[in-house]
C-alpha cells in the first residue's frame, strides 16, 4: 500500500456531494479520542496514526469487540448481542466483567485467538447441555444468563462441509486456487461463467469455493451465507421451506447420501445395528438409541441394498440433529 | 417476555411488530426483522386500510419508447428528418440522428379518450382502467444501473428488490408458495437475479424465479426415488425427528424446521398444480393467446395466466420478465419499427387478456398492475432508424388496486424528450405502490449498516394524481 496525501473532507449535508458544509479534520471515534484531531501532518494520509489508535493499549474497545465476536460464534450470541454496534444504540453487555476479563487476558496473551478459543471451549459454561429445564426456562426464557446451551443451526458452509465429511468425500487439502462455482439452471445473467464447476466442489471445504458476486451458490445462500457486499458480524438465521426443499431434493445432497451409503456398506460393520451406530457416530458424535436402531432396522429390513442405505443416509442428512447443534 | 408471548399480546399492527423486531434484534441477537413463530411470510397487518392486496409488475425490459406508445407528439412528425430542435444530452452511443416521428398512429380510446398507439390494440381497450404516467424519470441511462434502480430504489447492486420489501412488510397469503415470484419469460434483465434479490433482508423474502417448463422452481421436483421407499422414508424422517424433540425438549427452531418439511412437501404438490393449465377453459386460453402463432406471444400468455393463478393463490408480489422475440428486448438502438412491433406483439394480447380476466373475476380491484420499463427512448434517432436511451421522460401505466382509471398524469415537452410537469421519480412509484397496499413507505424500515433502510431511501412521495 502506498502512502498518499491527506485531505480533510467537508461534511456533506444529507450525503449530497453538492452540498458541502464545514471541513471536518480527520480523527478517531469521538467516544475514545474525544474531539482531538489525529496527530498527523497534512502530507500523510493519517492511516498509520489511525491504526495506532485502533491497536493502542489505551483503547480497550478493539480487544472487547474481538473477544465478543469469538464468543458470539461459539455461543450463538455475543456478550454484547449487537456485535457490530458497541455504541450508544448498541446492546449492553450481559456479563460486562467477563467481557473485560476475556479482553484483558486476550491482550496479555499476545492477541492469541487459539488460546482464547481454547479457554472458552474448556469452560463448564460452553460444555453445558441444551436440554431445557422447566424451572430455568420459566425464570430466564431468553437464556441470556446461559442456564443452558443455545441450540444453533449450522451455517451454510459448515453444513456442506459436514455432509462431505461424513460421506467420505471431504478433501482436506489446504490452500490453492478456489473451485469454480457450480451453476444451476436458475443462475442466469450477464457475466455467467462459460463452464460450471463440479457439483460437489471437488470435495473441497466451502472455504475454497469460488465466490463470484453475481453467481453465488444457491445452497449456501439458502442457509444464510451472506452476500459479499458488506461486513457482517452476525448472520441471519432463517428457517424457511427452501432449506427443506434443498435437503430433500438437491442433487448434491442426494449424491453425498449415496456416497455415504456405499461407504457404509463397504465398511467393516456387518450388522444393521453396527452400521447404524457407525453412521450416528459419524453424523452426530454419539451411538444411536435403542429406539433409533429399531426404527432404522424396520426401514432396512435386513437388506444390503444400496438404494435402501442411501435412503437412510438421506434421512439422517435431513434430521434436525444434523442441521442443528443440540 | 418470550417472542411468542410478546406477539400474542401485540395489538399495534405492523409498527408494533417492527418495534418488536428492533427489541428482538437488540435483546436476543439471533433474528433480525419481523420474524415470528408463524414464519417470516405469515400475513402481517398493513399500516392502514389497503386498496390492493397483490401486485403484478409487468417489467418491459430494455426501455419501450414513450413517443411510440402512450405519449403522442405530432411535432416530431412535423419535424421528422430535420435537426433536433432542443439541446441533446449525452446519449449512450452518441450517434444521434435527426428528429424521428413515430412510425405508429395514435387513436383515442374509451370514455376517457386516452391516446394509445397502434402497438397496443388490446391494452388500448382498457384505458378507462389505466392511469398513464407520462412524466417518469430515472437517475440512470444505462440498463444495469437503471434496472437496479427501478427494482431496488438504488442504482447499486445488492439492495432488496421491491417484491422482497412487500414480503417483509406484509408477508404473504399463500401457505404453499413463496411470497415473491418472478415468472421468467426467458430474458433475465441486465443486472441479473440481483434485480429480484432480498439484499440485506432475510433470504426468505427473495424472489423465486419460476422458469418456464417442468421444473419451474429449484429443487421442487421430488428426487427420483423408488416407490417402495418414498413414503417409508418420510415416515422414518418423522420418527427420527420426533426422537430428537423427545431428547432435547421443545425447541422453537427445531419445531419450525420440522414444520418446514411439511410445507416443502405441500409445495411439491402446489407448484406443479399451479403450472398445470389443463383446468383452464379453451375460451380463457384463447383470450390470453396460449396457442398464438407468434411463439413469444404464447410464452407471455402463459406467464400472464400464471400471474392470475398466483394472485388467486394469495402470492403477494408477482413480476413478469419479457420473452425473447428473437431480436433484442425493447432496446431498439436500430430497426425500431420491427423491434418494437415484435415486442409489442409478444405482450399486448396477453396483457389485455390479463386485465379482462382479472376484472371478470373481481380480482382487478384488489390487484395492482404496473407496466414499466427502466427508462424511455430518445425522440431523435440513433443512426437512421433507432432510438437511444432516455431517462429524462418516459411513460408507464398502473391499473387496478385502487388506481384511478382513465387518467393521464404528468407531461413531457412537445418533443417528448424531458418532463415539464408533475415529475415522477422511481421512489415516488415505489411509495405509491406501497401506499396502495396499505404501507407508509417511511415506516417500512430495516436496520442495516447502522441505519434504518427504506425502499425509498430518503425520498418518495405518493403520486396524488393516480390514487
Amino acid at each position: 500500500m502506498v502512502e498518499g496525501n491527506g485531505v480533510d473532507e467537508p461534511l456533506l449535508i444529507r450525503g449530497n456531494s453538492r452540498a458541502p458544509a464545514r471541513t471536518v479534520p480527520r480523527r478517531f471515534l469521538e467516544a475514545i479520542a474525544g474531539d482531538d484531531p489525529l496527530a498527523c501532518s497534512s502530507e500523510t494520509s493519517g492511516r498509520r496514526e489511525l491504526a495506532e489508535q485502533v491497536a493502542s493499549a489505551a483503547n480497550p474497545l478493539t480487544a472487547r469487540v474481538f473477544v465478543n465476536r469469538v464468543w458470539h460464534h461459539l455461543f450463538g450470541r455475543g456478550i454484547v448481542a449487537s456485535v457490530d454496534n458497541f455504541g450508544v444504540l448498541g446492546e449492553r453487555p450481559s456479563h460486562p466483567e467477563l467481557l473485560d476479563f476475556l479482553a484483558d487476558r486476550f491482550v496479555r496473551e499476545g492477541w492469541s485467538t487459539k488460546r482464547l478459543v481454547r479457554m472458552i471451549v474448556l469452560s463448564s459454561t460452553y460444555r453445558m447441555s441444551s436440554r431445557a429445564d422447566a424451572l430455568s426456562d420459566e425464570k430466564g426464557p431468553d437464556n441470556v444468563l446461559l442456564h443452558r446451551a443455545r441450540v444453533r443451526r449450522l451455517q451454510g458452509e459448515a453444513l456442506r462441509d459436514a455432509m462431505l465429511l461424513v460421506s467420505g468425500r471431504l478433501d482436506r487439502t489446504q490452500f490453492g486456487p478456489s473451485v469454480p462455482v457450480h451453476l444451476t439452471p436458475f443462475m442466469q445473467g450477464r457475466g455467467k461463467p462459460d463452464k460450471s464447476g463440479p457439483l460437489d466442489g471437488a470435495g473441497r471445504r466451502s472455504l475454497y469455493l469460488e465466490v463470484r458476486r453475481n453467481f453465488l451458490s444457491p445452497f449456501l445462500l439458502a442457509f444464510d451465507t451472506p452476500i459479499p457486499f458488506n461486513t457482517m458480524g452476525r448472520r441471519n438465521v432463517s428457517n424457511v421451506p427452501a432449506q427443506a426443499l434443498i435437503l430433500l431434493n438437491d442433487p448434491f445432497v442426494t449424491d453425498e447420501a449415496k456416497r455415504w451409503a456405499r461407504h457404509t456398506l463397504e465398511g467393516p460393520e456387518r450388522t444393521v445395528q453396527a452400521r447404524v451406530n457407525a453412521m450416528y457416530r459419524a453424523a452426530f458424535g454419539r451411538e444411536a438409541t435403542p429406539e433409533e436402531v429399531a426404527a432404522l432396522g424396520d426401514f432396512v429390513q435386513g437388506r444390503d441394498d444400496p438404494d435402501v442405505w442411501s435412503a437412510v443416509a438421506h434421512v439422517l442428512f435431513n434430521s434436525k440433529e444434523f442441521l442443528y447443534i443440540p | 417476555m418470550s417472542r411468542r408471548r410478546a406477539l400474542s399480546r401485540l395489538a399495534n399492527g405492523f409498527g408494533g411488530v417492527a418495534l418488536l423486531a428492533l427489541m428482538v434484534e437488540r435483546g436476543e441477537g439471533a433474528f433480525v426483522g419481523p420474524v415470528d413463530d408463524r414464519g417470516p411470510l405469515a400475513p402481517r397487518p398493513p399500516h392502514f386500510a389497503p386498496k390492493a392486496r397483490n401486485v403484478i409488475f409487468l417489467y418491459m425490459d430494455g426501455g419501450p419508447s414513450q413517443v411510440d406508445t402512450f405519449d403522442p407528439k405530432p411535432r416530431l412528425l412535423a419535424e421528422h428528418g430535420k435537426p433536433f430542435a432542443l439541446k441533446m444530452e449525452p446519449t449512450q452511443f452518441n450517434n444521434n440522428g435527426t428528429t424521428f416521428g413515430s412510425p405508429w398512429k395514435f387513436e383515442r380510446y374509451g370514455q376517457c379518450g386516452t391516446p394509445v398507439s397502434d402497438l397496443f390494440p388490446h391494452v388500448a381497450r382498457h384505458v378507462d382502467d389505466l392511469a398513464v404516467v407520462r412524466s417518469m424519470v430515472s437517475n440512470f441511462s444505462e440498463h444495469t444501473s437503471a434496472n437496479y434502480f427501478l427494482h431496488t430504489g438504488s442504482g447499486l447492486q445488492g439492495r432488496p428488490s421491491m417484491g422482497a420489501w412487500f414480503g417483509y412488510g406484509l408477508g404473504s397469503d399463500s401457505r404453499e408458495l413463496p411470497g415473491f415470484v418472478v415468472l421468467n419469460g426467458g430474458l433475465v434483465p441486465p443486472g441479473g437475479l440481483d434485480n429480484f434479490n432480498s439484499g440485506f433482508l432475510p433470504a426468505s423474502y427473495q424472489g423465486s424465479l419460476f422458469n418456464p417448463g417442468d421444473e419451474p422452481l429449484a429443487n421442487i421436483r421430488p428426487m427420483a426415488e423408488r416407490d417402495d421407499l418414498r413414503l417409508a422414508k418420510r415416515e422414518l424422517l418423522k420418527k427420527v425427528d420426533e426422537g430428537v424433540v423427545a431428547r432435547l425438549g421443545r425447541i422453537d427452531e427445531i419445531e419450525s424446521a420440522i414444520a418446514n418439511d411439511e410445507l416443502a412437501y405441500r409445495m411439491q404438490i402446489a407448484v406443479p398444480e399451479l403450472t398445470d393449465l389443463r383446468g383452464e377453459s379453451d375460451a380463457t386460453k384463447d383470450l390470453y393467446g396460449l396457442d398464438a402463432e407468434f411463439k413469444p406471444t404464447a410464452t407471455f400468455a402463459r406467464q400472464c395466466l400464471l400471474a392470475r393463478r398466483l394472485v388467486e393463490r394469495g402470492v403477494r408480489f408477482i413480476e413478469l420478465t419479457c420473452p425473447s422475440v428473437g431480436a433484442d428486448r425493447w432496446d431498439q438502438h436500430g430497426n425500431l419499427k420491427k423491434g418494437h412491433q415484435d415486442n409489442a406483439r409478444a405482450v399486448d394480447q396477453p396483457i389485455g387478456a390479463l386485465l379482462t380476466d382479472l376484472k371478470a373475476r373481481g380480482l382487478l380491484e384488489s390487484t395492482l398492475v404496473v407496466w414499466s420499463g427502466e427508462f424511455g427512448r430518445t425522440p431523435f434517432a440513433q443512426g437512421s432508424d433507432g432510438r437511444d436511451h432516455n431517462p429524462f421522460g418516459f411513460s408507464i401505466w398502473l391499473a387496478g388496486g385502487g388506481v384511478k382509471g382513465g387518467v393521464i398524469h404528468g407531461q413531457t415537452d412537445e418533443y417528448g424528450y424531458k418532463v415539464i410537469a408533475d415529475k415522477v421519480e422511481v421512489h415516488d412509484l415505489h411509495a405509491t405502490m406501497l401506499h396502495l397496499l396499505g404501507i407508509d413507505h417511511k415506516r417500512l424500515t430495516f436496520r442495516f449498516g447502522g441505519r434504518d433502510m427504506r425502499l425509498t431511501d430518503v425520498h418518495g412521495e405518493v403520486i396524488a394524481g393516480v390514487v
